[in-house]
């Protein structure tokens, strides 16, 4: 199947297709949406529907993956805006169907398509229509990254997660011996014992483990810098309280390609909730990323 | 230097070379509960184009802690630093942990440059540190 460029350009229709219960209920449990309507005739009755309907968004959710399948690759849908206008019996086939409406210049050299999308009764109703818009280009100016999907995927600016952590004196034993020394005999706990309670570090944490999976070459990565500022040393027995934020997701290009930086800070409260510890990491991991022909990306 | 008395800015730390040992990674690996094969695993490192396992960056910064709080009164601490990698370490490679006196305040606070130098001189690891000096005249 050809992707769309023009004007009027039809997705090839699905359907008619009726909707099987075990869909339905597997769309209820996935979306939490357990609501009577969908499952019972005498319920949606009692709320003046003539029976059971199929979920909205379960249609527009096969729309939407049908128009994703009929763009490809590299295209992406930017925007999706969905309509309920009538009830979809359950038990009744659909047809799921839509076009291209509108094809403009994109900024980045690529064009924006915009697109109508239908399900429809066999009485030719149209019980849901979405519009939506793609972008016929890869994503980011220069980059194929997914920088938008990895902020969204590490709460950029959000708490992306809160853990606890006993600091035990054989912990510290087992640190200060991976050092080849003693441990402080006092209970002092080194500075950089604040990497043994990175959540990340620890993969406690672990948010954008897809990145391990993108069609790039890996040429790279680790550790780019630990920061760490304490208003007093840790201490054997403290029980810390680490909250986690990642505060930058950025690109640059270096010599061994592009490289993905993801910043986290943390904070570290014993148990009265005075802070002990802040401390701020760079973790960077590097793609061979075929170069696209547009302008360079943006630094920090 | 008597304990007690603030070095002057500008004074050299004791130099120390630091050897690695694979059973030192696998040790730092689980006493810190970083679980990352590049570090433990010869395999998986040679895929990632290394000839062998590489130090990790927080256990070189361990090392250059120790290097200002061996050379400092006891009881000293950090509570400041900052560390930046600027390359990769190999196992069992010397590691020249060097550091020098940047600043220091009446206050009894210790500013720190240390670093790393691989066997050819690179800086591998960077690091600037704010240490409390325990000891001085109060």
């Amino acid at each position: 199947m050809t992707a769309p460029t023009t004007e009027g350009d039809r997705m090839p229709p699905v359907g008619p297709v009726t909707v099987a219960a075990s869909s339905l209920l597997r769309w209820g449990a996935g979306a939490d949406d357990f609501s009577e309507i969908h499952h019972d005739d005498a319920a949606a009755r009692a709320r003046g529907l003539e029976g059971a309907v199929v979920h909205g968004p379960l249609q527009v959710a096969v729309l939407v993956e049908q128009l994703r399948r009929w763009l490809g690759r590299p295209a992406r849908i930017t925007d999706v805006e969905a309509t309920y206008l009538a009830p979809a019996p359950v038990g009744e086939p659909l047809v799921f169907d839509g076009e291209v409406v509108e094809v403009v210049p994109g900024e980045a050299g690529d064009e924006v398509l915009g697109c109508e999308l239908r399900s429809r009764r066999p009485d030719g109703r149209t019980t849901v229509r979405v519009l939506a818009r793609a972008r016929t280009g890869p994503a980011g100016p220069g980059s194929a990254l997914p920088v938008e999907q990895l902020r969204r995927a590490l709460r950029l600016g959000e708490v992306a997660g809160t853990f606890r952590y006993q600091v035990q004196e054989n912990d510290l034993e087992h640190f200060a011996r991976a050092h080849e020394r003693e441990p402080d005999p006092s209970g002092r706990v080194p500075a950089t014992y604040f990497g043994a309670l990175d959540p990340v570090e620890r993969r406690d944490l672990h948010l954008d483990g897809f990145l391990l999976e993108l069609p790039f070459p890996r040429t790279g990565g680790g550790n780019a810098f630990n920061e760490v500022e304490y208003v007093r040393p840790l201490q054997v027995g403290d029980e810390i309280t680490v909250t986690t934020r990642y505060t930058e997701v950025y690109e640059k290009q270096g010599s061994s390609g592009t490289l993905l930086f993801r910043v986290r800070e943390n904070e570290m409260t014993d148990a009265s909730g005075a802070v002990v510890a802040t401390s701020r990491c760079g973790h960077v991991l590097g793609f061979a990323v075929p170069a696209s022909g547009t302008s360079e990306v943006a630094g920090r | 230097m008597s304990a007690g008395s603030l070095p002057a800015p500008g004074s050299a730390l004791p130099s120390r070379v630091r050897f690695t040992t694979r059973t030192q990674l696998v040790r730092y690996a689980g006493a810190a509960q970083d679980p990352s094969p590049i570090h433990f695993d010869d395999a998986y490192a040679r895929e990632r184009g290394f000839p062998s396992v590489i130090v990790h960056g927080f256990l070189k910064a361990g090392l250059l802690e120790e290097l200002a709080l061996t050379w400092a009164p006891a009881g000293s601490w950090l509570q400041q630093f900052s560390v930046r990698y600027r390359g990769i370490d190999l196992v069992g490679a010397p590691l020249l942990c060097q550091g020098l006196v940047t600043d220091v305040s009446d206050d009894g606070v210790v500013g720190l440059e240390l670093w790393i130098e691989d066997e050819a001189g690179h800086r591998t690891t960077d690091a600037r540190a704010q240490l409390r000096w325990e000891g001085r005249a109060a």
